[in-house]
């Protein structure tokens, strides 16, 4: 899967993806789920917050 | 369809508001400087139409077709403007006090911009006094049974 067609899927920009994907930019819970969602996993095992802090 | 709808609400509002100053600028001060007026208002709207056209995050945020990032990025655009809008503000009520021109243009402005801060942290913020949602009271009738169940 492409950012691009990730981006569509989640309905962000491809720069959104970008951000979230390099840890720029840590997404809603809203937009949390839907990644989650979209790649049936739980959201602890896509974000890691610990890894957030040590940063 | 929507999305190009959209991207007309910038240069629109821009067109507007530039559209009532040239023609104020026109009626006071002549029409040679309401022409230049217009000029430039016809190359900023212009610009605002292109901008919002663009695959990036400007364009996004000008387009009206912004995601959550690309809003929060728009919020911090915004708090950097109005840090400068501040900075201009209090420059000219420097400028206008020492060259003795009068300064209250620019305290009115000074004055919009904190009052429109403080509605906005009241309209926006959370009240510590905000009371805890309730749980709903069972109603009951005359006779004492209650309303709120349905049956089974």
């Amino acid at each position: 899967m492409s950012q691009a067609d990730l981006a569509a899927a989640l309905g962000v920009s491809r720069q959104t993806v970008i951000s979230i994907e390099n840890g720029r930019y840590l997404p809603s819970l809203p937009l949390a789920f839907r990644i989650a969602r979209l790649f049936a996993m739980p959201i602890e095992k896509l974000f890691d917050p610990d890894a957030e802090e040590e940063s | 369809m929507i999305r190009n709808r959209r991207r007309l609400v910038n240069p629109g509002i821009a067109a507007v508001a530039g559209t009532v100053i040239a023609v104020s600028v026109g009626i006071r001060q002549g029409w040679g400087p309401a022409l230049l007026s217009a000029v430039v208002l016809v190359g900023w709207v212009t610009l605002l139409y292109v901008l919002g056209g663009a695959g990036t995050d400007t364009g996004a945020v000008l387009g009206q077709h912004h995601d959550e990032r690309q809003q929060l990025v728009a919020l911090k655009a915004a708090r950097l403007s109005l840090i400068a809008v501040l900075g201009a503000v209090v420059g000219a009520c420097l400028i206008a006090a020492l060259a003795g021109y009068p300064v209250w243009p620019f305290e009115i402005l000074a004055a919009i911009i904190g009052i429109a801060y403080f509605i906005g942290l009241r309209v926006y913020g959370t009240s510590p006094d905000e009371p805890e949602p309730q749980q709903p009271q069972p109603r009951y009738s005359k006779l004492g049974f209650r309303q709120d169940r349905t049956a089974g």
